[in-house]
């Protein structure tokens, strides 16, 4: 149980330890006199639980409230938890003899599913309208 | 039995970091991230039993790069345009309905 918790912990802290400022760069790769940094939006989410049960009997239960006693026999133990992490590019930084610029980049799926869903939305809207306009009339 | 519950809640915190100079070419370029935190932790502890819980979540999303050289310090800000698009995506689909809605009302006057 306790190499898990360890092993658990030392995850968690690695995630936490990389949720800096410095995980929005990627490596810069120079080719051909110009240089291209990926810069992306970073997410991360962390969570835990433990939990340990003390298996006394009723009179040490008080004796240990009383005189908080070490002596317990320990019961069951349990614990979890869990991480994760989500980057998404967003424009990458491109270095030449001329300058700096930054070019963005787009998600051309997500908005292509977007539009498709906007367009499914307004075709809905436009349908009740002339339904209203045109069908009391008829 | 007693217990007692500890427990801590962080509100959300956002605030502007920079990150580590890269330098490129005779050029430092410096990233400015929006960092926004929020940490949330309970244990409770009693005679009978021990538990803690514990989670935490941050965002980080790029604004700008501070780019130094010979010439000066120059601002170059970063903007992320499919959120942008989606935002108009998103308020477009709250408008023409709006605007629909009101055109069938004045057409209902006529």
């Amino acid at each position: 149980m306790d190499k898990e918790m360890d092993a658990l912990l030392d995850g968690l802290a690695d995630l936490r330890a990389k949720a800096n400022a410095n995980a929005v760069f990627g490596n810069p790769v120079t080719a051909e006199g110009r240089t291209v940094i990926p810069v992306a939006k970073v997410a991360y989410g962390f969570g835990m639980g433990v939990g340990h049960e003390v298996m006394v009997e009723e009179a040490e239960a008080e004796a240990i409230e009383a005189e908080e006693s070490q002596e317990a026999e320990t019961g069951d133990s349990g614990g979890g938890g869990g991480g994760g992490m989500m980057a998404q590019p967003i424009a990458v930084v491109e270095v030449t003899p001329e300058g700096t610029r930054v070019e963005p980049v787009i998600d051309e799926q997500r908005l292509a599913l977007a539009g498709g869903a906007l367009g499914a939305w307004v075709a809905f809207w436009l349908a009740w309208a002339l339904v209203k306009i045109f069908g009391r009339e008829a | 039995m007693s217990e007692r519950a500890i427990q801590g809640r962080h509100p959300v915190v956002s605030e502007v970091v920079e990150g580590e100079p890269v330098r490129v070419g005779g050029r430092e370029l410096v990233p400015l991230v929006r960092m926004t935190t929020r940490m949330q932790r309970r244990a409770l502890v009693g005679t009978r039993r021990v538990t803690g819980r514990g989670r935490g979540a941050a965002r980080l999303r790029p604004i700008a790069i501070l780019e130094r050289s010979e010439e000066g310090e120059r601002r170059i800000p970063i903007r992320d345009k499919t959120a942008q698009a989606l935002g108009g995506f998103l308020l477009a689909a709250f408008i023409i309905p709006l605007l629909l809605a009101v055109a069938v009302r004045l057409a209902r006057k006529e």
